[in-house]
Formats: C-alpha cells, sequence, structure tokens
C-alpha cells in the first residue's frame, strides 16, 4: 500500500468515524422519537393532535361518569332525596302509610226508631257504601277508611248475601279488602272538611239512608290531628321487578 | 490485511473524536447526517474494492468520498424542503452499492477474481 493511499483511507475512515459519533450524539441527546424528514414529523404530529383530542373526548365523558356517581352514591344526593319524596307522596296517595288531618267520620247503623217502609228489606249495602265514597272522593277527600279497612285504588267492596242476627235492612256482610266488616259503618275521612260535608248534605244521603231505616251521623274534626287513618296493610295486587342476587 | 486495518483503526478513532467533541447538532439535521454517513459507508466499500482490484486512486477515492457525502446531504435537504421524501432515494441507491461492493470484495477475497457482471473501474 502505497503512502498516499494510506493517509487517504485512514483520513476518509476518520471522518466517518466523526460522522458516526456526531450521529450517536444526536440520537442521545435528542428525544425518544425520530421522525427522518419534514412530513413523517407532520403526520405524526397530526396523528398526536387527533388523538389528544379524542383523549380529552374520554377525559370529559369519564368525568361526568364520576360526577354521577359522585351524586348517587352520597347519603344527601340530589336525585336520591328527590326520589325519596316522591316514594313517600305516592305512598301517602296509595294509602300505604297512616294519615293524620282534619276531615269527618260518617257513622250508617240501624235505627229501630226510623219508620220502616215495606218492599225495601234488602238492600246491596256494597253499593249503598260505593256511593258514599264515590262522593267523598269527588268532594276531595284525601283518605277514606271503613271501620278501620283502609281504602286504596283496589279496594273492591263486596257484599256477601249471608243473613245475620242483626236487624233492619242491612243484615248481610260487607267485604273490603278480602276482609269481612259489618255495621254499625264508620266512614273515617280525611281532607276539606266543609267540602265532604257540603257534598254528603248536597247530595241527600241522609235522607236516602233514613228511607233505608239507617241513621247517618256525620261528625266533624276540623282539627290537625282530628282523624286518624291507618295504612293499608293488605297485599298488593301487582308486584314490581327487584334486581335479582348474583 | 492493513486494508481492513486501517479503515477500522480510522474508525475508531473517528468515533472517539466525535462522541468527544462537544458538538451538538440539532435533531432535524439528524436525517442529513445519516445519509451522509450511508454515503461515506458507501465510497470507503468502494475504496476497499478498488485496493482489492489494484486500481485504487487517491483523487477518485477523495473526491467520490465528499461530493458523495454532501450531494447525499443537500438531496436529503433538498427533498424536505420540497415536501419529498427523497431520503429513501438515496438510501436505496447507496444501500445497493453497498451490498454490490461487498459482494465483490467477498469474491475477491474468496477467489482472487473479479465478478463477471460488475464493472468496478469507477466504483468510488
Amino acid at each position: 500500500m502505497r503512502r498516499s493511499s494510506f493517509i487517504a483511507l485512514l483520513g476518509v475512515s476518520v471522518t466517518l468515524g466523526v460522522l458516526f459519533g456526531l450521529d450517536l450524539h444526536v440520537h442521545r441527546t435528542s428525544s425518544q422519537a425520530d421522525y427522518s424528514s419534514y412530513l413523517a414529523a407532520t403526520q405524526a404530529l397530526d396523528e398526536a393532535l387527533a388523538t389528544s383530542t379524542q383523549l380529552e373526548d374520554q377525559i370529559a365523558s369519564f368525568s361526568k361518569q364520576k360526577q354521577a356517581l359522585i351524586e348517587a352514591s352520597s347519603h344527601n344526593a340530589t336525585g336520591k332525596t328527590a326520589l325519596i319524596t316522591e316514594l313517600r307522596q305516592q305512598s301517602e296517595i296509595a294509602g300505604l302509610t297512616a294519615l293524620t288531618g282534619p276531615g269527618i267520620t260518617v257513622t250508617i247503623n240501624y235505627d229501630p226508631a226510623l219508620p220502616v217502609i215495606p218492599g225495601l228489606r234488602y238492600v246491596d249495602e256494597a253499593t249503598q257504601l260505593q256511593m258514599v265514597v264515590n262522593y267523598l272522593d269527588a268532594a276531595g277527600a284525601k283518605g277514606i277508611a271503613i271501620n278501620g279497612q283502609r281504602l286504596v285504588t283496589t279496594t273492591a267492596i263486596r257484599s256477601i248475601l249471608s243473613f245475620n242476627d242483626a236487624p233492619g235492612p242491612f243484615s248481610g256482610i260487607v267485604e273490603i279488602n278480602g276482609l269481612p266488616v259489618q255495621a254499625p259503618y264508620v266512614i273515617s275521612v280525611v281532607g276539606p272538611v266543609s267540602s265532604l260535608v257540603n257534598m254528603l248534605t248536597a247530595e241527600g244521603l241522609g235522607q236516602q239512608f233514613t228511607i233505608l231505616d239507617q241513621s247517618f251521623v256525620i261528625h266533624q274534626f276540623p282539627s290537625a290531628k282530628g282523624v286518624q287513618l291507618p295504612p293499608y296493610d293488605g297485599a298488593l295486587p301487582t308486584s314490581y321487578a327487584k334486581e335479582g342476587g348474583i | 490485511m492493513w486494508i481492513f486495518v486501517v479503515p477500522a483503526f480510522g474508525l475508531f478513532i473517528g468515533l472517539g473524536i466525535g462522541l468527544a467533541v462537544n458538538v451538538h447538532l440539532p435533531v432535524q439535521y439528524s436525517a442529513y447526517l445519516s445519509v451522509a454517513i450511508l454515503a461515506a459507508l458507501d465510497t470507503v466499500f468502494g475504496g476497499i474494492r478498488a485496493m482489492l482490484e489494484h486500481k485504487f486512486d487517491e483523487r477518485v477515492f477523495l473526491t467520490g468520498f465528499f461530493s458523495n457525502t454532501l450531494l447525499a446531504a443537500l438531496l436529503a435537504f433538498i427533498g424536505s424542503w420540497l415536501g419529498i421524501d427523497l431520503t429513501l432515494a438515496a438510501v436505496v441507491a447507496f444501500g445497493v452499492r453497498i451490498f454490490n461492493n461487498l459482494a465483490s470484495i467477498r469474491h475477491l477475497l474468496l477467489f482472487r477474481k473479479k465478478i463477471p457482471f460488475h464493472d468496478s473501474s469507477n466504483s468510488c
């Protein structure tokens, strides 16, 4: 090997080594991401921006879910309080809770002092009671009970045609909520006292029952705790689906 | 023997200098430097092959080294400037040349003769 060739080859090799060293320097001191061209870097930047937008949307969605879960899990949560209030109101409306308030009582009973009218021995008691209940409902009654049996929307008032020892036209037995109820019938009503009384008076129910040898006595209890109605404790005809155990 | 020892020795010396020197090239120039290194490698292998064929010429070798290196880096820069990835063109061209030179070197070392289908008169 000639001396000039030796020097040329050595010089080029050293230069190449320097280039290698500088390149290693760049890779060692730069970030991990390396792009071979401006186009690749631009494409990578666009992808990163798109990914960033998607991630921001996901973060916002997860934040909403987290907030909803926190609200649902807290004891004084707005949604939970509203649901409990609605449940309480529905229970009161449905007659599943005891009810106390101003109201009236109507007592219907056989009165031997009243004149007997022939031909009216057998009167459907359930129909008569249902008629009174309908008028009371129309007058704005909030709750009604007959002889301690709370009337709910599914309550049936039925006559059982089995005669007993009770004298007078009302000699059968009425079944309310599937339980037998006998005279005297005390209808307890919570609601606007004046409206209830006016309705019963205007319809002349007292005279109708008098014809049937029945006394029809109305007592008014305008105080806040005037009338107390028991809750309905019978079976409900419907049941709701509940979450099954795992 | 010296044909391989001298380039290897020079490569290590240069690598040490390159790592020791406190010069930090910006990252965006890394691609140009890589293409330049590829061109330089092609020149070095071409020089080794020319030596084995007893056709080595210092002027062709040195001019080929610097012109190829600078031209490759310039090509990559222009490609980036125009929005075309010309780096790939340089990589393919020099890659093919490097493998051809390596094949010739291998044949020369094994059989002491040139590859018949390749003209090595202007390999640097």
